[in-house]
């Protein structure tokens, strides 16, 4: 593993492919944290980013000879990979959307048990969070991608306009107007879900 | 302290975590509506944010234990790939050797046969014809061999080649000293080598030979012509019916 260690993305990437498994665990290691909270966030669903998690080490290795490193790092490559299995994945599911406290009932009994606080405190903020992935799920996509890229996963601003390939004025205008529009919808959390989605775009020309 | 400048340290100081306090930005904050709302926002946002951020759950030990798992199976995939595609080159290139091999052979074996239908060509056509028609003396000079003609039309047509190849090995003088008026000398002739009794036959040659026949000898674009066959079976001699 040691000799690992220091090897770029892109040599790790041709040793995995080649049959050496440090390097891809290594990789993996690398790699996982990302992608996996992008999808998680831009999906809302565990299960949709573990689906998304797998495809994309699949595709990385089947497509390792289509990448090259004038076309940026591995992880870019990764995640271009996730986006278009995200989108996928919306277009599937838009025609099912299950009901936003679903997924809370499921993951409750598991939070009460490991959370050491109190039983109501938990339980709202288990609510609000639920409520602001809803809002976040519910932004326009490209106002989504940069919030979800920049304020969940920790992304700087320039590696957010590599990874979307736009320019760093445009990751600012766009996540500004976003904070916007999610402040607008998160005004309307006490009202009704139905709100939330009928929240327009006002101001956001982006 | 302008709006614009505020917002960008506001923006820096939520990125890095670090209230963003100087007697400027406090100044600014108290003199500005819209810039002390766009604060409130942030913060806002900013805090829930950060609830949703550290609510994320770790990738599952399950799936790593998947991942490599699949790494495996393609790993495991494209070494059957690469063994099975390995014997798989030998048969394509045998098969591919064997194609030549078999069209060289093909050939080979149709131009040694088409050599020796030529050699024995003459030999055959003089058989059937003398099969097929009694003898009829050189001085008896009708031409009524028709259905001989018919019979020895497939032949003739190799025939033509023997024709072709062989003038140049004939000494025309000599034979046509020894054959009868009209007759084109096919071999040397002499009067051991072309006896009195020779047959004639009439055969109808391919159109090919239309050049150097006259036009009326030219039947449904077939040509008839006479030849003469020794008792051995080799012809002497042709004549293009006029």
């Amino acid at each position: 593993m040691e000799k690992c260690e220091g090897a770029s993305e892109a040599d790790l990437l041709r040793s995995a492919k080649a049959g050496d498994e440090q390097a891809f665990e290594l990789l993996y290691q690398r790699l996982k944290t990302g992608i996996f909270r992008y999808a998680f966030f831009m999906t809302n669903s565990q299960s949709a980013a573990e689906e998304v998690m797998q495809e994309v080490f699949i595709s990385l290795l089947r497509d390792a000879g289509r990448y090259s490193e004038d076309l940026g790092d591995v992880g870019g490559f990764a995640f271009g990979i996730a986006r278009n299995l995200v989108r996928r994945i919306g277009r599937r599911e838009s025609v099912f959307r299950p009901l936003p406290a679903r997924e809370t009932m499921e993951a409750l009994p598991a939070s009460l048990v490991s959370a050491a606080e109190d039983v109501p405190g938990q339980l709202l903020r288990d609510e609000q969070i639920e409520t602001v992935r809803a809002a976040i799920a519910s932004l326009p996509e490209h106002y989504r991608q940069v919030v979800v890229l920049c304020d969940l996963c920790e992304l700087s601003y320039a590696e957010a306009a590599q990874r979307l390939e736009c320019a760093v004025g445009t990751i600012r205008s766009r996540l500004n107007r976003g904070h916007a529009l999610l402040a607008q919808k998160l005004k309307l959390l006490h009202k009704s879900p139905a709100q939330l989605r009928e929240t327009g775009t006002e101001g956001c020309l982006i | 302290m302008t709006c614009n400048e505020f917002q960008l340290v506001v923006e820096i100081a939520a990125r890095s975590d670090s209230p963003a306090a100087s007697e400027e930005f406090s100044e600014h904050i108290r003199e500005c509506k819209d810039c002390r709302h766009f604060l409130e926002t942030q913060q806002e946002v900013g805090h829930h944010l950060r609830l949703v951020r550290d609510s994320a759950p770790d990738v599952p030990v399950s799936l790593d234990a998947r991942i490599l798992g699949n790494y495996h199976d393609q790993l495991a995939a494209a070494t059957a790939r690469q063994s099975q595609s390995r014997p798989r080159m030998i048969p394509w290139i045998l098969s591919w050797k064997s194609g030549v091999a078999l069209a060289a052979l093909v050939i080979l074996t149709w131009v040694l046969a088409t050599r020796r239908s030529v050699q024995s060509t003459v030999p055959r056509v003089s058989q059937a014809a003398a099969v097929s028609q009694p003898a009829v003396p050189l001085t008896a000079s009708n031409t009524e061999t028709k259905s001989a003609a018919v019979i020895a039309r497939p032949r003739a047509k190799r025939a033509r080649t023997m024709v072709q190849q062989k003038p140049s090995a004939t000494p025309a003088v000599a034979a046509e000293n020894e054959l009868p008026a009209g007759f084109r000398g096919l071999m040397f002739c002499d009067a051991l080598s072309c006896p009195q009794t020779m047959e004639m036959i009439r055969v109808e040659l391919p159109p090919g030979f239309a050049s150097f026949a006259p036009a009326s000898s030219v039947t449904n674009g077939a040509v008839l012509a006479d030849v003469l066959v020794g008792p051995d079976g080799i012809a002497r001699g042709i004549r293009i019916v006029q």
